[in-house]
């Protein structure tokens, strides 16, 4: 069993509401931080016999639906 | 009379307003389950309504988009027949790719429940048609949290070149591009609205603008 | 273009036909002064009505079609005569209600200016001697009135988006539109479009805060003078919609 983890994040020129709420939060506690971005983390565990074709089906997946590529950045690696 | 095929996902809720809002209209409205397959040929056209299909998991309809249902939508959409998104079934047909641009979460990150004012920009061939003409402003109600249509410049100025904008807001309620509210594909067959035109039927209901989408 | 009037083709109620020289495919219409009720069972003759009528038919018309809304009207002629396309008529009267009111208001037992949830649709079938009979889609059909079930709908349809549309019309000079009656035809390529006309003889008018009644209903119940009525609605569409 090999597990790939896909990580998704706004893209950097579109407005991410829940990253600015988050800072504003953190900013008020006193965090100081220039920027804060919130995506999404997907675990992916699949049955491939090696890395390359774990990580190549996983790239497959997270274009067609995970991430809109409009909005949207991603990133897989093997866990 | 016009026979129209109107979507239901797990999720959907405005579903029964859209099958009233045919029948008022003299058409006539019938469900089709997102896990079938459709032969379209039995059809004038489709509406997805909207709701929360899939519990906007991951993107609001992102998940709707990769149903069994939807590949009979594209290919509906190809041989150019009418189809209508509304709120989330706008939702759907943009991350089904068969609209450009993507809707996200309102600038105040709140959900908006109101009565907005848009001005008709370019009228779609089948859902209103002539009825609503342009430069014409309209009164429907908008309710949603991912209202914010979001499409990068250089396709943008295509949408205007293209008159693929169909309506837009009077006053922007949730920061979105161009003040945009509804766009259409190239072709014009495929068209998609965050505002709820079945929700303005009638008089009481607080105006009935919404008819003439639906007429 | 200037038309010629040619023979009297045919007298209603309310109007004269006429054709027009040189011109098989339109129809010269006269407004006329005479006012009926009942199935004509109530008469009389109001000078200047016929004209007040037609300067308020003509705007309606103008105003429908600047709503993508296909009329047979063509050309406004300043005697109270329109020039129209020749329609091959539906014999069908197509009637909209918003509020109840008149007979039908009575016909339910209902007070008179209950607001109905949805608008009504009705056919009356035209016929002087049987008095234009109420007639359900299927009466319609078996009358042979419309081609088929589909036409009625399509009859329907056409009579709810000019509804939705004379209800702002109205609706900016403080009138509420109570119901009103339409008639459909066919022109020569077969299109189902507007014939006759709409005004204060086909339509019930209100004035939204005095609920004043402006329309055909002043004759019909002797509430006054007729002319009255129909020149204030003529004064403030004249007012409101100059540019139509």
């Amino acid at each position: 069993m090999i597990k790939v983890a896909v990580k998704i994040l706004p893209r950097p020129e579109v407005l991410d509401t829940q990253g600015r709420a988050v800072s504003e939060i953190l900013n008020k506690q006193g965090h100081e931080l220039h920027q804060c971005q919130v995506g999404r983390y997907v675990v992916l565990e699949m049955e491939e016999s090696s890395k390359e074709e774990a990580l190549k089906k996983a790239n497959a997946m997270a274009e067609k639906v995970l991430h809109n590529p409009l909005i949207e950045v991603f990133e897989a690696e093997v866990l | 009379m016009k026979k129209i095929g109107v979507l239901r996902f797990p999720g959907t809720n405005c579903d029964r307003d859209i099958i009233q809002a045919v029948n008022e209209s003299g058409g006539v409205g019938e469900y089709l389950w997102y896990q079938d397959r459709v032969d379209i040929n039995q059809y004038d056209g489709f509406i997805l309504p909207g709701g929360f299909s899939y519990g906007d998991y991951l993107r609001s309809g992102a998940l709707a988009a990769q149903a069994p249902v939807m590949d009979d939508i594209r290919e509906a959409a190809s041989k150019g027949m009418p189809i209508m998104g509304i709120c989330n079934g706008f939702q759907i047909l943009c991350e089904a790719g068969l609209l450009p641009g993507a809707l996200m979460r309102n600038t105040s990150s709140r959900f908006i429940d109101k009565w907005v004012n848009l001005e008709m920009i370019s009228p779609h061939q089948f859902f209103g048609g002539q009825r609503i003409s342009k430069g014409e402003v309209v009164h429907f109600p908008i309710a949603h949290a991912d209202g914010r249509y979001y499409i990068d410049e250089r396709e943008l100025s295509g949408l205007h070149d293209n008159e693929q904008v169909w309506l837009t807001y009077k006053d922007n309620p949730n920061g979105s591009v161009a003040n945009i509210a509804g766009v259409k594909n190239k072709e014009g067959n495929v068209g998609g609205m965050m505002p709820h035109p079945e929700r303005a039927l009638f008089e009481w209901m607080g105006g009935s603008e919404g008819l003439m989408i639906f007429l | 273009m200037s038309y010629e009037l040619g023979v009297l083709l045919y007298e209603g109620k309310a109007k004269q036909i006429y054709g027009v020289r040189d011109h098989e495919n339109l129809v010269a219409q006269k407004f006329k002064d005479s006012l009926t009720a009942f199935n004509a069972q109530k008469k009389d003759e109001v000078s200047g009505k016929g004209q007040t009528n037609f300067e308020i038919a003509t705007k309606i018309f103008k105003y429908l079609e600047s709503k993508n809304v296909d009329t047979h009207f063509v050309k406004k002629l300043p005697e109270a005569c329109w020039i129209t396309k020749k329609l091959d008529m539906i014999p069908l009267e197509v009637v909209v209600r918003n509020v109840l009111a008149g007979s039908t208001a009575k016909k339910f037992g209902r007070e008179e200016g209950e607001i109905l949830e949805k608008p009504l649709t009705e056919f009356f079938y035209k016929d002087d001697d049987l008095g234009d009979p109420f007639v359900s889609d299927e009466q319609a059909l078996f009358l042979k009135a419309a081609k088929d079930l589909d036409e009625l709908h399509q009859l329907k349809k056409l009579a709810l988006v000019i509804n939705r549309n004379l209800i702002d019309f109205f609706s900016a000079i403080d009138i509420t539109l109570v119901d009103f009656k339409l008639e459909f035809g066919r022109n020569k390529e077969g299109k189902i479009i507007l014939g006759d006309e709409i005004s204060p003889d086909s339509c019930r008018l209100w004035d939204k805060t005095s609920r004043e009644k402006l329309d055909k209903d002043r004759f019909r119940r002797d509430l006054g003078p007729v002319l009255e009525g129909y020149k204030e609605v003529l004064s403030r569409i004249e007012k409101h919609w100059s540019h139509l």
